[in-house]
């Protein structure tokens, strides 16, 4: 069985997460400095999350912008995956060189600038379980 | 012998080791069969080796290969390197050059069309690696073209015993002290100049499959990888998966070290431009240039990723510029990076558990991440001057001289030290790393393409993908994945880098295409098994057993922390279905049966009697 029932589940999960992240006074600003428009769509279910880190930010307290759903902007960096690929791999249990040679994700888009974001990225990996607990779903952490 | 191409046409014994560190190691036995000699005795030959790809236009496949008994572990010893120097060598109409005795003074040797000539070096004695290859260089000329040099620095000629080769500044023959080697030999350099075009079978298929994996290579998210970020690339994602070996393998992460020291900090600080090898579209070499600040650097080759990971991370050392000019150093010295960095690293533990004080540094506060320490630590091992002469032993020989448990803190194989990537990340590894001919290496078998993702290789039965941190399978994987890689990176060799785009029949094709040979794929692997078992039987013939198919007791302690926190290969299971697989008797030693199924009878002989 899917760990997303829904889109409305995947938002829940990683639209909470990808806040988060954007509050977090430490990755924050680094992911901010990126200067890229990041897309993800997600499969099964069907949702999208572009990840703003180019444009002035207008919610206080954020260091980039997240939009949930249909957006407008370019995207610099296009990820496909399923949800499933998205849930394991903020868990930090994809192996994303595997996944991307083996299309599990397929990306568009300069990839050695996604490759360099992982050292930032890392400790969301510590906080993605942290957050499923909060939101009563330690059932989803593997 | 009638060639259909891709050799020089005068050796005789290619179809069975196919070229490159496969006919040298053929050649080597001989050398051994004949009798007794030590690392850096005038007998011991210096082998320097091209495969048959090298000198063609097609993508990766300038490296070659020098060979020798090894000062550094007392074994057979090789080294890989990438640039120019293979493919000049092919154009001066040699596939490889054999070097033994000793010259009466310091000589360089001069190889041209159809001549060779030694040449006096005592104005060279002395000098760098750097000031060599520019002085050389201009001094032969080949019409337009400057010669390639092949160069030891001060450490070889000092007798450090892990003395590297040098071409074109940025590309080294590091590992296993080659350059101790041809230091020994009273040779400075070996420069060469030609004009021949190397000879191609097939011209339609070698149009085909260069077409074919110029393609891979541009699909390739590595080879992309490679040349955004040069050999740095693997930093990153290695950070995630517990890769990067920290302060002397003891600690999981360490995020301030990652941010100082990845691929972007590098791009920003230090790269000023980017280099490549002999007809390679990939790129991945770096300029880099300092000119502020404590550590200044010239403009020149920068550190790659062995580099900034063994002198960094290995040394918990996150000033980045530190590292530049301590790779600067090392190059201009001589030095194999990897044993370098180790062997600090390893000095540093030692210090802080008492058991080197200042007393034997001279004054040096050998303290975790002390970066002037660091620098000048290379500068002594480069003049074998006060603490460098321990320093330029190694670790393995330096645990042996300091005693008292310090043996606790070595990674390495053979007295080889482990090249940067943590076993305990990827278990197969620890297995190559083991049971690797020359001792911990990383680039002759492909396991680091298998476990890490970046490619898998159906047509020979390894398609993946493969849990890293699971030693289940992993003897057959690593057995399979030595093979290929004995034939396609040692032999053949194709730069590891490239391999990780190619095919099992890429690697066929090419191959066929330039030499029209006509090998199939099951050949080419009983070829690379061949060659693995006449390195083995070499390794045994010199001292080696399989005793030492192990890995140290730091390199097995399980991390509380990072990517590969918890995990520890099982070395006693995958030994056991590897001797097996391979067909070694239970103490690891090739049987009689094996070696006759291999062709390899006569080397029955020279193993009875350890030299
Ligand atoms: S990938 Fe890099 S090391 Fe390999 S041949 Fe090309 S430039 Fe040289």
């Amino acid at each position: 069985m899917a760990y997303f029932a829904d889109t409305e589940a995947l938002y829940k999960c990683l639209g909470t997460l990808f806040d988060r992240v954007a509050q977090d006074g430490e990755i924050g600003p680094k992911l901010g400095a990126a200067g890229m428009v990041i897309r993800f769509v997600y499969t099964e279910p069907d949702a999208q999350i572009t990840v703003d880190t180019k444009s002035k930010v207008e919610k206080e307290g954020f260091h980039f912008t997240n939009t949930y759903g249909p957006c407008d902007l370019v995207p610099d960096v296009l990820m496909t995956m399923k949800g499933d690929v998205g849930h394991t791999f903020w868990l930090g249990k994809v192996n994303l060189i595997n996944a991307l040679t083996r299309r599990q994700i397929v990306a568009e888009g300069p990839i050695p600038k996604i490759l360099k974001l992982l050292p930032i990225i890392k400790p969301t990996y510590k906080l993605y379980p942290e957050i499923l607990k909060e939101l009563g779903l330690a059932n989803l952490i593997i | 012998m009638d060639l259909g191409g891709g050799y020089a046409g005068r050796m005789l014994r290619v179809q069975r080791f196919v070229g490159g560190c496969g006919v040298a190691a053929g050649l080597f036995a001989d050398h051994v069969a004949a009798g007794r000699f030590g690392p850096t005795d005038p007998a011991n030959p210096l082998i320097v080796m091209t495969g048959p790809l090298c000198g063609t236009s097609l993508p990766a496949v300038a490296r070659f290969t020098v060979s020798s008994r090894s000062p550094l572990t007392g074994l057979w010893g090789e080294s890989n390197v990438g640039g120019y120097f293979g493919a000049e060598l092919k154009f001066a109409g040699l596939d490889g050059i054999v070097i033994v005795g000793r010259a009466a003074a310091p000589a360089y040797l001069f190889v041209h069309d159809g001549g060779a000539e030694l040449e006096p070096a005592g104005d060279l004695w002395g000098k760098d690696a750097y000031e060599v290859c520019d002085l050389l260089a201009a001094r032969h000329r080949c019409d337009t073209k400057p010669a390639q040099v092949f160069t030891i620095g001060p450490a070889g000629e000092r007798g450090a015993l892990y003395a590297a080769i040098v071409n074109r500044k940025h590309h080294v023959a590091g590992r296993t002290g080659m350059g101790t080697v041809m230091g020994s030999k009273n040779l400075k350099a070996v420069v060469v100049s030609g004009r021949a075009a190397v000879p191609i079978a097939d011209k339609r298929l070698f149009e085909e499959v260069k077409k074919r994996v110029l393609q891979k290579m541009r699909d390739s998210i590595v080879i992309e990888s490679l040349r955004e970020a040069g050999t740095l690339a693997v930093m990153d994602p290695g950070i995630l998966m517990g890769d990067v070996p920290i302060k002397n393998w003891q600690v999981g992460e360490w995020d301030a070290g990652y941010e100082a020291l990845c691929s972007t900090s590098y791009g920003n600080r230090l790269q000023v431009g980017r280099k490549t090898c002999f007809a390679c579209p990939v790129v991945c070499k770096r300029e880099v240039e300092v000119t502020e600040g404590r550590f200044k650097v010239a403009r020149g080759a920068g550190p790659e990723y062995e580099t900034v990971a063994s002198r960094g991370m290995l040394c918990f050392n996150s000033d980045l510029e530190a590292v530049a000019r301590a790779s600067e150093l090392a190059n201009r010295y001589g030095l194999d990076t990897i044993t370098l960095g180790a062997t600090i690293a390893f000095a540093m533990e030692c210090f802080e558990h008492g058991l080197i004080t200042t007393e034997q540094t001279g004054g040096l506060d050998l303290t975790w991440g002390n970066a002037e320490t660091i620098v000048r630590c290379v500068e002594l091992t480069g003049e074998q001057e006060g603490f460098g002469k321990l320093l330029g032993l190694g670790s393995a020989r330096m645990a042996d001289a300091i005693g008292r448990g310090a043996h606790d803190f070595l990674a390495c194989v053979r007295k080889l030290e482990a090249p940067m990537h943590d076993p305990r990340a990827a278990h197969g590894m620890g297995l190559a790393y083991a049971t690797g001919p020359r001792g911990a290496c990383h680039v002759s078998s492909l396991n680091m393409a298998l476990e890490h993702g970046m490619n898998s290789y159906p047509e020979i039965g390894l398609d993946g993908p493969f849990e890293e941190r699971s030693s289940q399978g992993k003897a057959r994987l690593t057995k399979l994945a030595q093979d290929l890689g004995q034939v396609a990176l040692t032999s053949a060799s194709v730069c590891q880098h490239a391999a990780s785009a190619f095919g099992a029949s890429d690697l066929r094709d090419m191959l066929d295409a330039v030499t029209g040979v006509g090998w199939t794929l099951p050949e080419l692997m009983e070829c690379g098994e061949r060659i693995w078992m006449l390195k083995r039987a070499l390794s045994h013939a010199l001292g080696s057993t399989g005793a030492d198919d192990r890995l140290t007791r730091r390199m097995l302690t399980a991390l509380s922390s990072g990517g590969a926190s918890g995990s520890v290969p099982d070395m006693e299971l995958m030994l056991g279905e590897y001797y097996e697989l391979r067909g070694l008797d239970r103490s690891g030693r090739p049987t009689r049966e094996t070696l006759d199924r291999l062709g390899l009878a006569d080397l029955a002989g020279i193993m009875e009697e350890p030299r």
